[in-house]
């Protein structure tokens, strides 16, 4: 290995590092991004060191979150009633205490390991669905729901559940309504002889991240939208972050759930977002959660509010049903992926084609596995006279250099006629016309990012298994073959805890395959980097996209042969 | 000290260009012209500012489409 191929690796994760980082963005974001509609104004505000350790102190108390039966046991001895209802898709508890949602569980998607269903809201004793009118907060103070008797309610159809605050001719009521079959869950706000007049709606108990975090990588992201564009944010190194703007939907998304607050009040939605970080312990300064609040602040002078509440996974085919443009929150293009050239535009398209593509395959064979082994060959047959061109010229080529490099040592001093001497040679052996070029393997690419990406975010991919791999227990995670946990706690930097076989396999093709190709003995170390490259690299990647990778490699360097072989043969 | 700088940047566009090349499976002699786009960049580098020789590769990349001609293509 030469020094100076280390020290271009070095620099080109440097510079990835500075492309990825919160400078850059910043940078960018300011500088391109166009001034379309009344943009949110963002207030930061830098940590300090002081902040990690009150943010970790509340973290800690944080960490005994209550789960919904202790809630259930005090609110017992406060005599406060929760309402418990269930209709085909999830289970909600709706406390008396300040009429808040205090849990919402999923019945179609279960915890890994626990196997049960998993729970959307993290900080359950705040609960979501506040409200504050005039700044005051309503959400300590008790409401009625003048039940009698059972509070264990199966939904059919629809049902309004009201809840009541009357004290000295103040009237407060919040009515919830929810379907049989919906992830909707509706909110309306009347008041009656109450001073103040804006109305905060909130979701303060934030959301779960459901998975085991992969890559130790923040999932998390708010989005709002206006109607027409959709933004995203994520938080970096700030202590807090306060956006306003106006706004149709607010919402926050884990790895594959979304919480959202929906304004039906039109024109005087005006949001609130605020999130914090914080610390993993007093040592370590890995940030293991990040908390958001989301809010919507109305001035108008009405007494009835309505509002809903989305709730539920993010399954392109349900968010959809709604018509609100839930759909754009499932593949955002954010930081990085804008430089090229309106990505936020066009990528999510390509990404749903590619999710389309594979639910559809899965619909018939019934094996995602086997689904990615036919996208790899459709995709294959796609490029064949492409890479068939190419792999037939690379050959020819091979023979033309010598000749070339006889010219230009000829006329080293007379580059005119250097120039014309090569063209001749080109024009008579010619360069296949049947040659792709390189822009159509560019553009290649996004397809490449669009199936990584929906292996990653599509819910229907979550724990899929395949018979083709059968010790594989989630494509959309990385592979593991044997656990490295037990040995090694931390895992190998960058290669992770795990040894995979996919990616070994992947690295041995490629090592094969830059044997085969690179002849210039400047470039002799890539034959030996690429792979360790590689190896590393696809270690944490999702193993159905390693899937592919592994196939796509495989048959490009079976074509590479036979072509060869086939050309020898011709002499 | 510009040269020195010129030359790893040019050893981190020829890897840069092989990571992706590689890792897209683009396979070698897909180009149309020659010098390849691959070379081409390189050269560019070596003889234009920064600026221009980003601008030049891109419009070798754009060019070089099944609709091109292809052919013979220097650094002029």
């Amino acid at each position: 290995m030469n020094k100076n191929t280390i020290i271009a690796l070095l620099l080109i994760m440097i510079t990835v590092s500075f492309f990825g980082s919160e400078t850059y963005q910043k940078f960018y974001t300011e500088k391109i991004k166009k001034n379309e509609y009344k943009k949110p104004e963002i207030k930061k505000e830098k940590r300090t060191k002081k902040d990690n350790e009150q943010n970790y102190s509340e973290y800690k108390n944080d960490k005994e979150i209550k789960g919904t039966e202790e809630i259930k046991k005090e609110d017992d001895e406060k005599k406060v009633d929760t309402i418990w209802l269930e209709n085909k898709k999830m289970t909600i508890g709706i406390t008396e205490m300040g009429g808040k949602i205090v849990s919402v569980k999923m019945k179609e998607y279960q915890n890994e390991d626990t196997k049960e269903n998993i729970e959307i809201i993290r900080k359950q004793e705040k609960g979501g669905a506040q409200l504050y009118i005039g700044g005051i907060s309503y959400n300590e103070k008790l409401f009625d729901d003048g039940i009698d008797g059972d509070r264990k309610i199966k939904v059919k159809n629809k049902e309004d559940i009201k809840l009541k605050y009357e004290k000295d001719g103040e009237i407060v009521e919040k009515i919830f309504t929810i379907e049989e079959d919906s992830y909707k869950i509706g909110l309306e706000i009347k008041s009656e002889n109450i001073k103040g007049k804006s109305v905060n709606v909130g979701w303060e108990g934030g959301i779960v991240e459901s998975e085991k975090q992969d890559n130790r990588q923040e999932q998390r992201v708010v989005h709002y939208y206006n109607g027409k564009n959709i933004e995203h944010l994520k938080f970096k190194n700030k202590k807090q972050e306060e956006t306003t703007g106006f706004y149709k939907w607010i919402g926050i998304t884990s790895k594959y759930f979304l919480v959202s607050i929906v304004s039906e009040n039109i024109n005087d939605a005006d949001m609130g977002i605020s999130g914090y970080k914080i610390p993993g312990n007093e040592k370590e300064k890995k940030v293991v959660e990040i908390d958001y609040d989301i809010s919507f602040k109305t001035v108008a002078e009405e007494n009835y509010k309505k509002y809903w509440f989305y709730v539920g996974p993010t399954k392109f085919e349900e968010l959809k049903k709604y018509n609100e443009g839930f759909e754009k929150v499932l593949f955002p293009v954010m930081g990085f992926g804008k430089i090229f050239f309106w990505s936020e535009k066009w990528f999510p398209w390509i990404a749903e084609f590619v999710l389309w593509l594979l639910l559809m395959l899965k619909s018939i064979v019934k094996d995602y596995g086997v689904a990615i082994l036919i996208i790899t060959i459709i995709s294959r047959i796609v490029t064949y006279p492409m890479t068939q061109s190419s792999v037939k010229s690379m050959n020819k080529m091979k023979e033309i250099q010598p000749k070339v490099n006889k010219i230009r040592s000829k006329y080293k001093n007379n580059p005119q006629k250097m120039n014309e001497e090569i063209m001749k040679i080109y024009r008579k052996e010619g360069v296949n016309p049947l040659n792709p070029g390189c822009l159509p393997m560019f553009l290649q690419m996004p397809i490449f990012i669009a199936l990584f990406v929906v292996l990653r975010k599509a819910i229907e991919l979550r724990g899929a298994e395949t018979i083709l791999l059968p010790w594989i227990k989630d494509l959309s995670k990385p592979e593991v073959l044997i656990s490295l946990k037990s040995i090694i706690p931390g895992g190998i930097p960058i290669y992770g805890s795990q040894i995979a076989l996919l990616p070994i396999i992947n690295a041995m093709l490629m090592f094969i395959q830059n044997k085969m190709t690179i002849k210039d003995p400047n470039q002799k170390a890539m034959i030996y980097i690429m792979p360790v490259f590689i190896l590393f690299i696809f270690n944490n990647f999702p193993s159905g996209l390693v899937l592919y990778w592994t196939l796509s490699s495989a048959i490009q360097l079976f074509q590479q042969y036979i072509t060869g072989k086939k050309q020898e043969i011709k002499k | 000290m510009a040269e020195k700088n010129k030359k790893i940047i040019k050893i981190i566009i020829k890897n840069t260009v092989r990571i992706i090349k590689n890792l897209f499976l683009i396979p070698d002699g897909t180009c149309r012209y020659n010098p390849t786009c691959t070379e081409y960049a390189v050269e560019a580098i070596e003889k234009y500012s920064l600026f221009k020789a980003i601008i030049k590769i891109i419009w070798r990349i754009l060019r070089c489409n099944p609709f091109s001609k292809g052919g013979y293509d220097p650094n002029k």
